[in-house]
């Protein structure tokens, strides 16, 4: 695998503000995670921005690539946002590093933000349902989370999952984020409490779903020549892939088979040179605990409809055979939208170069899955140190 | 061809398209197949099909819950939509619905949209 490839691509440094209900905006959140950054790298060496937004209905701001270059204090550098609703976050991370290993520059920087806690609940899910198809549902008012417990439903008739078994995984998502500082939710639930709490979309109820969050993250990517003035542990990335499929999962011929998922799992792992049985940590997008369920299956860690076995199982707690969502996931570390898929990577990085303190995983190849849509942009990055 | 799709429902049909080549089944109709890029043909739904899943809508800025929605399949094609005669207990995945086409009122287009009605239960 030790290719003398020039053009190779490194993690130098990653920041992430606390994620929660915050008072601040969210390019303050911004100048938070960065602040976290600014004391490993030498800022002015940023040669390019990505930033990954979801919505400029919470702030009414768009133009966040010179923006963020302004807070920044990097004027005059390549600075433009990416969208695909909340994949945002992991797409600016492709982007940087497809801008490093194309050559073009040595160190760019991937930021996520999003404030989303200044609007109620009917706005953020108003506003997260421009993720779908105009037509078909936004015209027939089918909500995001519908589509999710859509697909639950379904699961649960195909594979004989029960309610309880989705709860599983938001029981031990929660449990993690109890060893995480930054985490939004810091409260350990069960399964009983799951079950109990009130319906969001049928079967899926308020504790299968992520919260309503604010956050930023940001993380900086090197070239293989410059990556060690930076950090003595850069961490590699090894595949950085997307993939596509229909907006409405109503013209899928599979519905409960995340197959943007699996695509652009199987591109990563061919890309690594690794399989499912090498990863040992993942940080996955479970906005609704169904979710995590299906990308066990997408990303090879169960065959087919027995995901929710391994939840069961607790082979992806924390120190299990996969380590699944140890940050506490979109469930409990929380989901501010465009912010979520470089928080994973933050989490990543944070295990990876030792430093996730009480919630350390011995572990050195990881996988990440953000995805926006539901399963309809996926994107896939696979880590090692 | 999502203008093609919304006439059609004010002449009460229900139109997709069918690949030419792998015979894929789209909605709304679209030039080109999803699948293989290869040029599709119109094609006409049945107004009757199966509950593939469902769901009960409790947080929506659109509507008053709690509503019931459903994919059912109509033929070889999948439509989304509202299913207005039942709750979440009433409905078994396989159940069959009907496809009512209704002109709608206001200022803002569309002109004409559909629910669903649940017709039997299964047996």
């Amino acid at each position: 695998m030790e290719n003398r490839d020039a053009s190779l691509c490194y993690i130098v440094a990653a920041g992430m503000s606390k994620i929660g209900k915050r008072g601040e905006d969210g390019v303050a959140l911004f100048v938070e995670a960065f602040n976290e950054v600014a004391n490993i790298i030498e800022p002015r060496d940023i040669e390019a921005i990505y930033v990954g937004v979801q919505s400029e209905r919470y702030e009414h701001q768009i133009m966040y690539g010179a923006l963020i270059a302004e807070r920044a204090g990097l004027l005059m550098r390549e600075a433009y946002r990416v969208e695909a609703c909340a994949a945002a976050g992991a797409l600016a991370l492709h982007t940087a590093y497809m801008a490093v290993r194309s050559g073009l520059h040595k160190v760019a920087m991937a930021v996520g933000l999003e404030k989303m806690t200044a609007k109620n609940t009917e706005e953020v899910t108003d506003s997260l349902m421009s993720a779908s198809d105009y037509y078909l549902d936004q015209l027939n008012n089918i909500t995001i989370p519908a589509q999710y417990a859509m697909l639950a439903r379904r699961y649960m008739h195909d594979f004989g999952a029960r309610e309880e078994d989705l709860c599983l995984v938001a029981v031990k998502n929660h449990e993690n984020a109890l060893y995480n500082p930054k985490a939004h939710i810091q409260r350990r639930i069960t399964v009983e409490e799951c079950m109990n709490s009130r319906p969001v979309a049928r079967p899926l109820k308020l504790l299968d779903s992520a919260p309503i969050s604010d956050g930023a993250a940001v993380v900086v990517v090197a070239s293989e020549d410059v990556a060690r003035r930076y950090t003595d542990t850069p961490v590699r990335i090894l595949a950085s892939t997307v993939s596509s499929d229909t907006l409405s999962i109503s013209q899928r011929r599979d519905l409960t088979w995340p197959r943007a998922v699996h695509s652009a799992a199987e591109k990563a792992y061919k890309q690594a040179r690794l399989k499912p049985s090498d990863i040992q940590l993942a940080e996955v997008h479970d906005c609704f605990t169904i979710n995590e369920i299906l990308l066990y299956e997408a990303l090879g860690f169960a065959p087919r409809g027995r995901g929710y076995l391994l939840a069961r199982e607790g082979e992806t707690q924390r120190g299990g055979r996969i380590s699944v969502n140890t940050s506490g996931g979109l469930k409990a570390r929380g989901h501010p939208v465009g912010a979520t898929g470089l928080a994973q990577i933050y989490e990543i990085y944070q295990q990876l170069t030792k430093q996730a303190g009480k919630r350390q995983v011995d572990a050195d190849r990881a996988i990440a899955v953000n995805e926006g849509g539901v399963n309809s942009t996926a994107v896939v990055h696979v880590l090692a140190v | 061809m999502s203008s093609e799709f919304l006439a059609a429902l004010c002449e009460g049909r229900i139109l997709a398209s069918r690949c030419s080549k792998c015979g894929s089944c789209s909605l709304p109709p679209r030039q080109r197949c999803p699948e293989c890029g290869a040029e599709t043909g119109y094609m006409e739904l049945p107004h009757r099909g199966r509950i593939i899943t469902y769901s009960e809508i409790h947080v929506s800025s659109k509507a008053e819950t709690p509503y019931v929605v459903a994919i059912a399949e109509l033929g070889e094609a999948r439509l989304p939509g509202v299913v207005r005669n039942a709750r979440y207990e009433d409905i078994e995945i396989g159940d069959e619905v009907e496809v009512v086409i209704e002109k709608r009122a206001g200022e803002n287009p569309p002109r004409c949209w559909y629910f669903f009605r649940l017709t039997k239960q299964k047996r």
